[in-house]
């Protein structure tokens, strides 16, 4: 289990998390939501000890070390990939670097995105470059899989072939963790969502939990952020004087 | 060690191409200056009244071997300081996933850019033994001899400051110099993916990228250089090892 426990992350006067406590069990993927700014990449970053924090990180009990952090994978829109090597290059580097690393998954994907091994990734499209950062986090062999709007940029069709490869390709024990704004697109394979407003968590429900009460996770987020469908009828009737 | 030799390939395979490309480059404008400085003299010496007018000295000087190894110093330090850096992405990410603490990293590329340091000094040597080996061929016979080129060698203040024959301290003060200018390029990288700039290292680096050249063999000049360098390079070692993990500031 991936355990969080008051964990708090400032940015000079800002607050970045706010006595953050949430645990994710293995197996699950966990949609993280929230607004820009909301403190989403901020806990990814504060489990991956790329940002200090306060509070307490665990992982399966014990603290996060330099040897269990091969544990966790991450996949962000920000590329943490090296521009200059190849894919074959970066398979070289996985595989000597990350003892649990997939080759049979990473050639997989590789072939299934259609993805060029020889070509340095600095000249790889845009969205060629976020396909390749989160084959790179799949293929790791991570128990848990963090990835911060791994598909920015990208069109629908990539996107759905990403889940519903995600969906195939996922052993029971390994946790996702995805932090995304596409509520709608996720909403029908993540098994439990996360709400994240200005560095709190205000909403954990399982979609279990959801579909007893009737409801979808758009009417549980737009709930839980008091959200009113009568705002923008109310300013457009300002601005145009009707 | 295998894991350890991956990181420095790394670096390697991100500056290899650019640095043998500078190396060529600075090699291919020294021996074209050297070449049509070398013709001029001769024409020069045709008309002259002294049977071999020009030393070799002054011929290293009048091609501007110095001007033209500074300028690959300073480019060559560029390539190293930008290596590793974060601007297209965030590398720092995954290096600070690693098993390898980021001190090892950062001693890593500092070894190798030591190297790039020794390799660059090394293709300069040869290059000015080539250009000397060229003018005694065409020189007058008999009036510059291989004693007399050995002279001029050290009285070449470009030439004796790259390769200075019999005086090993000043030797052992230019190998401080590389492992110093290895620790402190390293630096910039390590530092510009924790959001921080190094000024001191870059002011550093700017001064003696300008007048690196005449520096070697002004004995007061590199004591200072290499002083500065070494203090530089204690208290960036101090600041990687005692820094916190992550990559941002607390």
């Amino acid at each position: 289990m991936l355990k969080l426990n008051e964990v708090s992350k400032r940015y000079g006067t800002t607050i970045g998390l706010s006595d953050v406590s949430v645990s994710f069990p293995r197996g699950e993927i966990v949609g993280l939501f929230g607004e820009n700014g909301a403190g989403k990449s901020t806990m990814m970053k504060c489990i991956l000890n790329i940002l200090h924090y306060k509070g307490e990180i665990t992982l399966d009990g014990e603290e996060i070390t330099r040897e269990s952090m091969e544990k966790l994978s991450f996949a962000t829109c920000e590329h943490s990939f090296f521009p200059g090597m190849t894919a074959l290059g970066h398979r070289s580097f996985y595989r000597e670097h990350f003892p649990k690393f997939n080759e049979k998954r990473f050639d997989g994907l590789m072939e299934f995105f259609e993805l060029p091994k020889q070509r340095e990734i600095r000249r790889f499209s845009a969205g060629q470059k976020n396909q390749f950062e989160v084959i790179l986090a799949l293929s790791q062999g991570a128990d848990y899989i963090l990835m911060d709007e791994p598909f920015a940029g990208n069109d629908i069709f990539n996107r759905e072939d990403f889940y519903k490869v995600l969906l195939g390709i996922l052993e029971p024990n390994e946790t996702v963790i995805l932090s995304t704004h596409l509520i709608e697109e996720v909403s029908d394979f993540v098994s439990r969502a996360v709400l994240i407003r200005n560095g709190r968590i205000v909403g954990d429900v399982t979609c279990d939990e959801l579909e007893e009460q009737g409801k979808s996770l758009m009417d549980y987020i737009k709930e839980t952020y008091h959200y009113r469908a009568d705002r923008v009828g109310k300013a457009l009737s300002n601005i145009i004087g009707e | 060690m295998r894991k350890h030799l991956s990181i420095w390939m790394l670096f390697v395979r991100n500056t290899l191409y650019k640095v043998l490309a500078v190396l060529a480059l600075m090699v291919g404008v020294e021996v074209v200056l050297f070449r049509r400085t070398l013709s001029e003299y001769l024409e020069m010496a045709a008309v002259s009244d002294l049977p071999w007018p020009y030393s070799l000295s002054r011929l290293v000087e009048d091609a501007e071997f110095a001007r033209v190894f500074i300028v690959a110093f300073a480019l060559i330090t560029l390539i190293l300081c930008l290596s590793g850096c974060d601007f297209s992405g965030k590398l720092g990410y995954t290096l600070q996933r690693l098993r390898i603490s980021p001190m090892k990293i950062f001693l890593w590329q500092a070894v190798h850019n030591a190297m790039v340091y020794i390799l660059l000094w090394l293709v300069q040597i040869y290059t000015l033994f080539g250009c000397s080996l060229q003018y005694g061929k065409v020189a007058l016979p008999g009036w510059v001899t291989n004693q007399s080129l050995f002279l001029e060698v050290n009285r070449s203040k470009f030439w004796y400051g790259m390769f200075p024959l019999g005086n090993g301290w000043i030797g052992a003060m230019q190998v401080l110099l590389v492992i110093g200018l290895g620790i402190v390029t390293a630096r910039v990288p390590h530092c510009q993916r924790r959001r921080k700039f190094p000024f001191a290292i870059c002011f550093y680096l700017m001064l003696l990228s300008l007048v690196f050249a005449e520096g070697t063999s002004n004995v007061t000049f590199m004591i200072l250089m290499t002083v500065v360098g070494l203090v530089i390079s204690v208290l960036t070692v101090f600041l990687v090892h005692v820094a916190e993990p992550g990559l941002d500031e607390e």
